[in-house]
């Protein structure tokens, strides 16, 4: 297959990741434009514009580059190829948590994956040679653990704890453990957002346990947010006048928008109101919304309570209000 | 199915335990193209952002058209300051698996962002 950038040969094509094989170099980042054989043997060629994300000499000559693909394919084009290139010493970017007796603090974070071993970010220093099992924390893959001995072959302690290990299975079954594991983080990392999604999952060093499909969710596990937040809200339109029910307390303010719609919004039991620059300029940039403290409660009675203000697009003050909730 | 979509927006933007005024400006702007109006618009804001959702429902959208749409809008808010948080991506790909959608059709709507 020839393209502007020379002699390419489509590896690999899933989830807009395009694997290729080049005789010529190509520059790292950078954009350009391939012409492939789609599947292969089909005798079909397509150009195809790529982001050239990584590079990896060939013994022999030529290069094994992974790039993205910058358009929309037809699912039908992608394949999953078999080259051995493809399987040989490539290192994914993971973040998978491991524990091991030996270890400074009894642990560390896989940070590299390879079929052969992984680099492990560490608590303090280890020595060179140092033989133990290392406990793999996973999520996702059919295995929770796994308990694999290793051997540190490099260390590195420059402003950080870093070392790389190799693998020693035990067995063959653990060692197709290991290959399995491989082409578990392999996969995941060659799609892009999946990538993304599968790494907030594998990565999270507090990892919630995976959801059950309820149709409803639990609320977000969040730090309660404090009680005076304050949120800015767009309204760009026009005020256009206010009234209040002396029965219901309820303040109703109207707007026109752009199109000359009018929309009523409802502050149901307004206990306070502030016409600021109303008279001098009525439209409406933001709405600013807070939530009273408790101790308000005892001023304007039980519940919750909200602190509105109407601003301009420099920010002033045009209408302020403090009410329950407002409502269309 | 606009009240659904909007929760679905809030719980999502919550994700992280904050909400960023780049949210705030995205999700309303969402729901103006999906023909909420301001008022409606303005008291759905109110109530969803001011304190994480007790709870949502997720049920996906009826159509296939929909779940597709609605997934856009959640992306963008997902993606609204290009640094999605670890916690927003782990609810956008347990939506998507609930969904139907696959790593694909995800990956499609992100880079149409």
């Amino acid at each position: 297959m020839f393209s502007r950038v020379g002699l390419v040969e489509a590896l690999d094509l899933r989830n807009g990741n395009l694997t290729l094989r080049s005789r010529k170099r190509l520059t790292l980042g950078s954009r350009t434009q391939v012409r492939v054989q789609l599947p292969p043997g089909t005798g079909k060629l397509v150009t195809v514009p790529i982001i050239i994300e990584s590079e990896r000499p060939l013994q022999g000559g030529g290069f094994l580059y992974r790039a993205v693909v910058d358009t929309e394919l037809p699912e039908q084009l992608e394949f999953h190829g078999d080259d051995p290139l493809l399987r040989q010493g490539r290192r994914v970017d993971v973040n998978i948590r491991a524990r091991a007796r030996e270890l400074p603090e009894f642990r560390a974070i896989v940070t590299d994956y390879s079929r052969g071993g992984c680099q492990l970010k560490l608590c303090g220093p280890v020595k060179r040679g140092l033989r133990f099992v290392l406990n793999l924390d996973l999520e996702g893959f059919r295995l929770d653990t796994l308990a694999v001995p290793v051997e540190v072959t490099r260390v590195h302690s420059a402003d950080h704890h870093e070392c790389g290990v190799r693998f020693i299975p035990r067995d063959a079954a653990q060692e197709r453990d290991l290959q399995d594991l491989a082409n578990f983080v392999e996969d995941r990392a060659g799609s892009g957002l999946q990538k993304l999604l599968n790494q907030a999952r594998l990565a999270d060093p507090a990892p919630v346990a995976v959801r059950p499909a309820p149709a409803v969710v639990a609320p977000p596990v969040t730090k309660a947010p404090p009680s005076n937040e304050t949120l800015l809200l767009p309204v760009k339109a026009r005020l256009d006048g206010y009234t209040r029910n002396l029965t219901s307390g309820s303040l109703y303010v109207r707007f026109v928008t752009a199109d000359e719609v009018i929309h009523t919004l409802e502050f149901p039991a307004c206990r306070w109101l502030e016409d600021g620059e109303t008279a001098r300029c009525a439209e409406v940039a933001r709405l600013r919304c807070q939530t009273l403290p408790a101790e308000e409660e005892e001023r304007y009675g039980p519940g919750q309570w909200r602190q509105y203000a109407f601003l301009a697009d420099e920010g002033e003050v045009l209408l302020e209000l403090i009410s329950r909730h407002l409502k269309a | 199915m606009q009240s659904q979509v909007a929760q679905m927006l809030f719980r999502l933007a919550w994700a992280d335990g904050q909400i960023k005024q780049s949210e705030v400006e995205l999700i309303s702007e969402l729901l103006e193209q999906r023909g909420v109006g301001l008022a409606q618009r303005l008291a759905w804001m109110d109530q969803g952002l001011s304190a994480p959702p007790a709870s949502v429902a997720m049920d996906a959208p009826m159509s296939e058209h929909d779940r597709l749409e609605c997934m856009e809008a959640l992306v963008k808010v997902c993606f609204a300051d290009s640094h999605p948080q670890a916690s927003e991506l782990a609810l956008l790909g347990d939506l998507a698996v609930r969904w139907g959608i696959s790593a694909n059709q995800l990956e499609q709507l992100r880079r149409k962002q």
